[in-house]
């Protein structure tokens, strides 16, 4: 067998073999065990774990639909989380695509957990005009926020909206970002650069992030499904993400591989042709 | 970018900081930086003006290969595409890719070669087509202007991407010019641009797309390079005054951080610094 | 006038953001939070004005038979379907709710799925040992990929502390620096739009 055929492998093996090793490990889980990195998941947990009982944080949908197996592991288990500690949740988003979804995720979770509405969480859904409007928020959370949550209804048959005035550190304890892109964690450490920001996100985002953790900028960073996992086993509940990690596993092992043989049939074929 | 002149929209209930400013973090020092940066600025543009010798910009590769990128395109008979999905009517990102825009609009319009403009914010797709057609005006071809090829097709990440994935591969331009921000669609755009054998150039500050850009396009800017086309593709000396402004505060940033980086090694716990910028 | 009218609303409205968000006395006037109340207001207006324009592309692709016009038939039919049916149902409603859910979200997710393909493709295609730096890059590919997931650990606990040290110093380390140089060539670009030197969005030059 020639060398140069070992770089140059058919695209469409390698999406048939792609897919093998995505599907396979789903139904066949190998179940290896998921350690905790402390410096990212295990920081964000201890520091997230102390907001106190009646407290209120923020979650930011800025992801839309495709990040889905990503996120939402993520948004169930921080909601589990907070419901357990007594913590308020305001939900709102950057992404128009996000709220409606974020939306699907806690409906399930909260029948989980029997959280209630308008008394445990509020959902006051997509607000257009960008950082203009945050702007208005910071000021007046209910000008900005048009007053009426994601279902319509007004924010004053909501009691958790009662204790919401003005989008600051004494109204929230924290905000956490579910980022997948832009316009993402830059809002929130420009305009409420003093309210405690958290961010969960797909894991491309993660490295771009770590310098804002060091900065301080950013209390906590949730590093994509891998974190997901990870929190799931922090707050003992093994849910979606747990399960698909032996399926990243065996991706990252494929694409090894492929690139040992592409450098292998390269570094073969280029000493034959010096020979 | 304009984050930084509304840095501080916050109430401010507290009273004033040193007299005049707003109380908020980071409010002084973003005023210095304007005054600085705005002075640096004033005192270049004026030189270049006065016709004074103006450092030269290094040669960038990919701005060079703009230019063989369209000559390669009109000897094949194939168009040029050229896009920027995420930026905003207001955004720094937008105002970037206009500059490349102009250049590359007249290009084609002097070749004759067909120009696609792909758009993901219909209200910048109005500004391009006035651009393209005054483009097309200029080098006197107002006939060759189409603007059904300057075209919006959504601002959903994903419908954007597939769209212009089938119009690559219907219409196979043989150069794709990638321009702004981009987030995840990089992987797939750029892609499908090296699967229909085009020459692909990309200008991005989204660090975390930039590693996807490079496997798969001839041709990479990263970070501030993509600024500094519309002042490299004019040769106008104004503009190229700025650019040594920013040269200028870059070499000022570095001293700050040596400073820095002495303070803290020499007196860990010291926060004076830190608190100064802060301001 | 044409030229000028855009150039001097601009410097307007910039001066106006600058002074309100930096100088407290002008932070008083409130004039910055009419503005982003205005913004706000231009931004539900956008929305009107994109379905407005929206319309009048396709109902011309219609009227005038272009390739592909029936495209343009079902799109008027679907923007408009789903305009009223979400005035009628609202957010609440189970027909609203289930056509985003079933048709926005599996689409959106089986497009993105397709980055795991091509990036597999790619990487396999380009990532060559072809110099010194190409090797280190592999090489730290390779670990990096390796400590992301739990098989790393299980074959080499050592992975994760080099990924660590990789990700906290030399990536934070360039991150930092594209970050500086982004900021600068923005705020120049911004600073050109601001003073009226770059106006290649008013036309010709």
């Amino acid at each position: 067998m020639s060398w140069e055929k070992w770089q140059n492998i058919d695209r469409r093996i390698i999406y048939l073999l792609v897919t093998l090793v995505l599907i396979i490990p789903i139904f066949k889980p190998m179940g290896l065990p998921i350690t905790v990195q402390k410096d990212l998941t295990g920081l964000f947990y201890d520091r997230f774990d102390k907001i106190p009982a009646g407290s209120i944080v923020y979650f930011d949908a800025a992801y839309s639909p495709a990040q889905d197996a990503e996120i939402t592991p993520m948004v169930k288990a921080l909601f589990k989380q907070c419901m357990k500690n007594g913590v308020k949740i305001v939900v709102g988003g950057q992404f128009e695509t996000g709220v409606p979804f974020i939306n699907i995720a806690l409906t399930q979770v909260a029948a989980e957990t029997k959280a209630k509405y308008g008394e445990d969480y509020v959902e006051i859904g997509y607000k257009p005009g960008g950082v203009a409007t945050v702007r208005v928020m910071i000021n007046d959370f209910w000008e900005g926020a048009k007053s009426t949550d994601f279902y319509g209804d007004s924010f004053n048959t909501l009691p958790l909206m009662q204790k919401v005035k003005k989008f600051d550190e004494k109204a929230f304890a924290a905000i956490v970002i579910f980022e997948s892109g832009s316009p993402g964690m830059e809002t929130w450490y420009t305009y409420t650069p003093k309210i405690p920001l958290y961010k969960a996100s797909v894991m491309v985002e993660v490295s771009g992030s770590l310098p804002y953790l060091k900065s301080g900028q950013l209390k906590g960073v949730l590093p994509g499904m891998r974190g997901a996992a990870e929190y799931e086993k922090l707050i003992k509940a093994p849910g979606a993400a747990t399960k698909l990690m032996d399926a990243q596993s065996a991706a990252h092992l494929l694409v090894i591989l492929l690139l040992v043989v592409g450098n292998v049939g390269y570094l073969m074929s280029t000493r034959r042709g010096k020979a | 970018m304009s984050y930084l002149f509304l840095m501080a929209a916050a109430a401010a209930p507290k009273g004033p900081k040193a007299g005049i400013f707003i109380n908020n973090n980071n409010v002084v020092a973003s005023f210095v930086v304007f005054v600085v940066f705005g002075f640096l600025s004033f005192y270049l543009v004026s030189r270049a003006r006065s016709g004074a010798k103006m450092p030269t910009i290094r040669k960038i590769a990919g701005l060079e290969a703009i230019d063989e990128a369209i000559g390669r395109a009109t000897e094949m008979g194939r168009p040029v595409h050229i896009s920027n999905r995420t930026g905003g009517i207001n955004d720094a990102q937008t105002f970037a890719f206009w500059g490349y825009l102009g250049y590359v609009a007249k290009t084609c319009a002097r070749y004759d070669t067909k120009l696609i403009n792909t758009v993901g914010s219909y209200l910048v797709q109005s500004v391009n087509q006035e651009i393209i057609r005054s483009a097309y005006l200029e080098v006197g071809r107002p006939d060759a202007y189409n603007p059904d090829d300057i075209r919006y097709y959504t601002n959903s990440q994903w419908a954007f991407t597939i769209a212009v994935m089938g119009m690559m591969e219907r219409e196979r331009p043989a150069a794709n010019l990638w321009i702004g921000n981009w987030l995840a669609e990089s992987m797939l755009l750029a892609e499908v641009g090296s699967q229909t054998e085009s020459i692909q150039i990309a200008a991005t500050y989204n660090i975390l797309q930039i590693p996807f850009f490079i496997t798969t396009c001839d041709f990479t800017l990263i970070g501030e390079e993509l600024y500094a086309a519309s002042a490299y593709l004019s040769k106008e000396p104004r503009l190229t005054g700025t650019i040594v402004a920013e040269d200028a505060f870059k070499l000022l940033l570095g001293a700050l951080i040596v400073v820095g980086t002495v303070v803290a090694t020499v007196s860990p716990k010291a926060k004076w610094l830190t608190n100064l910028v802060n301001q | 006038m044409r030229k000028q009218l855009p150039i001097i609303i601009t410097m307007v409205v910039g001066g106006v953001l600058f002074l309100t968000s930096t100088f407290f006395a002008a932070e008083k006037t409130g004039l910055g939070t009419n503005i982003d109340r205005f913004q706000q207001l231009m931004a539900n207006v956008a929305f009107l004005i994109g379905m407005g324009t929206l319309f009048r592309l396709h109902y011309n692709n219609i009227r005038r038979r272009k390739e592909n016009w029936v495209f343009s038939a079902w799109f008027i039919f679907a923007m408009i379907a789903y305009f009223i049916l979400g005035m009628v149902e609202t957010n609440k409603g189970k027909n609203f709710m289930a056509l985003y859910n079933g048709i926005i979200t599996n689409t959106n997710s089986t497009i993105f799925a397709i980055v795991a393909y091509y990036i597999v493709s790619s990487a396999y295609r380009t990532f060559r040992v072809r110099s010194g730096e190409a090797t280190v890059l592999l090489l730290t590919a390779v670990v990096t990929m390796l400590a992301a997931v739990p098989i790393g650990e299980a074959i080499w606990p050592g992975f994760a502390s080099i990924r660590d040290w990789v990700q906290s110093v030399p990536n934070v380390a360039a991150t930092r620096a594209v970050a500086i140089g982004t900021f600068l060539g923005g705020y120049a670009t911004l600073l050109r739009v601001f003073t009226g030197m770059e106006r290649q969005q008013l036309g010709s030059r």
